[in-house]
């Protein structure tokens, strides 16, 4: 006789304990039961079989002796189907329906695991989902929001820039920004946009667009720039930044990442909270990324029907490539300026000669007045 | 037997107890982070990730930390080692007003299951796990939840508990009926169930809920007689609202806080 592991409940002393106790038939439908503590032939018509266990995932035979009940718990699965099959026959249809309890059993331990999966994997998909749709959404609740929410934003911006008495009013420097900007967008496709251009006192070689309209220049990008046709470039890249309403998406975007990563993850506190800022700026920088390399397509796009060469944008970005320091790329908000010249090449490239009439200005007298600002 | 190791220990206090263990050189006994109240010198504190019973390396250590992480306990355990040449004594103090039940896990079969949070120190070699409850019914009514702890080994552990407890060997088939929440800790052999409590005039008006738990035997079962999150719920309701104060049934009503000068 094997003995295996199981738990007897002795009644005498009335402690549940593990033994090793082995089992066989002993005849006239009895069971016999060996081991440390236990050592009897059962009659048949003594012996219950019932599901037990704190899981009922575990069988308990009991059996009266003397007014009082022993039990032996088998635990482990295995060991209970050997248990089922060396039992008299008489129990034949308790086993049957023990094993069928067990079967049910397992299915709903499989629906568990189901719902807790679909718990668990639902926010997951749903965030998937949005993430890989993000153009899409963002592209639709873009078209859908009223123009006069871009002009309203663009206002409030173009208040902030005028109240800080930084604007530079007249001069050959604003002269050249606002008649190239008016170049560019007089070859813009129909458009319900109120361009200005602006040029602001301020050393940072930058250049910025709000939304409905306003594109603003830093005189420090003036006298960093060789020629008029560098700032035509940079003016068509801002300019097709409003066209495509990029701050509008991007806050969108801001918006709906922090919102589903509240909703989504179910992020109240602590750490969590960091994390799902930590994860939202990279994501943000990353689309911006994305931006900045349609608003170069746009604007060589532009700068083509505007008649003015798009090498300026090139050897802009080449000269700050240059300069530029070590920040690594997945953490600025602009492509590595040495990667955009190139992609900006192959756009130029892509796209094939077109005739040009260079920008009549004196650009000497452009940036001198620029360094003077 | 031979990696368990044996304690000496004392429980002191009525209702807010600590224990007192007794340490033979090189003895150790493992708590859960924070749970020590003093240790004589001589015995070492050790942080270990994962509780201290896995061999299996760093794998094995990390899949014991993520469990304890899934039952919302520490990521660590506390080793105490006496590594003086004599006895030595540390003690563990139970974190809310209960009691403190040693058991000794070789008499009981080797293992016991226990609701999270409950476990408070064990003598080292003590598996502190998680055992999860396959049965959603149980999991959802059962007012154990999913997760409850697998202590196993052989040797003894102390398991804490609200109010009073109780400790009672339930025979084969012997059914007892609880209020959900005040199950401390049973045997695996017990039948672990729960009960709609039949009409819906006592399951809206009976404040037992909807369910109760039933434990079938064989096996021991420990009940407290005050679940913390009770205990907090009645001290949540005292609890002065808006900076008001509460008070005991004084005729005065709100006058009395203009007559007593020593509140705040």
């Amino acid at each position: 006789m094997t003995p295996h592991s199981a738990l007897l409940h002795d009644p005498v002393t009335g402690a549940t304990r593990r033994i090793r106790v082995g089992w066989e038939s002993a005849g006239d439908g009895a069971l016999r039961l060996s081991g440390d503590g236990v050592d009897r032939a059962v009659p048949a018509s003594a012996l219950s079989l019932a599901a037990g266990g704190w899981r009922r995932d575990a069988i308990v035979l009991a059996w009266q002796e003397d007014g009082r009940t022993w039990a032996v718990t088998v635990d482990d699965a295995r060991l209970g189907a050997e248990l089922l099959a060396a039992l008299p026959s008489r129990f034949a249809a308790d086993a049957a329906r023990l094993a069928r309890q067990a079967r049910r059993q397992r299915r709903g331990q499989r629906l568990a695991l189901a719902v807790v999966a679909l718990v668990v994997l639902l926010p997951l998909a749903a965030g998937v989902t949005l993430y890989l749709l993000r153009d899409r959404i963002l592209d639709a609740v873009t078209r859908r929001l009223p123009l006069t929410l871009d002009a309203r934003l663009g206002e409030l911006a173009r208040r902030q820039v005028a109240g800080s008495g930084q604007l530079i009013q007249e001069g050959p420097a604003v002269e050249a920004v606002r008649r190239i900007g008016a170049r560019l967008v007089a070859q813009a496709p129909a458009q319900p946009f109120e361009f200005r251009f602006e040029l602001l006192r301020d050393r940072a070689v930058n250049a910025f667009a709000a939304p409905g309209g306003l594109v603003v220049v830093h005189a420090g990008l003036l006298a960093e720039a060789r020629s008029a046709d560098e700032l035509a470039g940079v003016l068509a890249h801002e300019v097709t930044h409003v066209l495509e309403r990029h701050s509008l998406r991007q806050l969108l975007f801001e918006l709906g990442l922090t919102t589903s990563a509240r909703l989504l993850l179910g992020l109240p506190d602590g750490v969590a909270d960091a994390v799902a800022s930590a994860a939202v700026n990279l994501g943000a920088l990353r689309f911006s990324r994305d931006q900045e390399r349609a608003a170069d397509r746009g604007g060589v796009e532009l700068l083509a029907r505007a008649r003015l060469p798009a090498t300026g944008l090139e050897s802009f970005f080449e000269r700050l490539a240059r300069r530029e320091g070590t920040i690594p790329a997945m953490v600025s908000t602009h492509p590595p300026s040495a990667e955009r010249a190139a992609a900006l090449r192959r756009l130029i490239e892509e796209r094939g000669a077109w005739p040009v009439e260079p920008f009549p200005v004196d650009w000497e007298a452009v940036r001198q007045h620029a360094s003077r600002a | 037997m031979a990696q368990m190791h044996e304690v000496d220990y004392r429980i002191h206090g009525d209702d807010m107890q600590y224990v007192e263990i007794e340490l033979d050189p090189d003895e150790a006994a493992v708590a859960e982070a924070g749970g020590m109240m003093f240790m004589e010198d001589g015995i070492q504190m050790e942080t270990i990730f994962g509780d201290g019973s896995q061999k299996a390396g760093f794998l094995g250590a990390l899949v014991g930390a993520g469990k304890r992480l899934l039952t919302g306990e520490s990521l660590f355990m506390t080793v105490f080692t006496n590594r003086a040449a004599a006895k030595r004594t540390v003690a563990f103090g139970a974190p809310y007003p209960g009691k403190i039940i040693p058991v000794h896990l070789g008499e009981i079969g080797g293992e016991l299951i226990a609701q999270k949070d409950s476990f408070l120190a064990a003598a080292r070699g003590v598996s502190i796990g998680i055992a999860f409850q396959k049965r959603l019914g149980v999991g959802f009514f059962g007012g154990e939840g999913f997760i409850m702890q697998r202590l196993q080994g052989d040797g003894l552990a102390f398991v804490h508990a609200g109010g009073t407890l109780l400790e009672r060997a339930l025979a084969p088939g012997e059914l007892l009926r609880v209020d959900t929440g005040t199950i401390v800790a049973f045997q695996p052999t017990v039948d672990y169930d729960i009960e709609y409590v039949g009409r819906i005039k006592s399951a809206l008006f009976g404040g037992e809920g909807l369910f109760f738990a039933t434990l079938h035997g064989p096996g021991k079962v420990w009940l407290q007689s005050l679940p913390l999150s009770r205990l907090a719920g009645r001290i949540y309701a005292a609890a002065p609202q808006r900076g008001g104060g509460r008070e005991e049934g004084s005729i005065l009503g709100g006058l009395g806080g203009l007559l007593d000068g020593d509140n705040d």
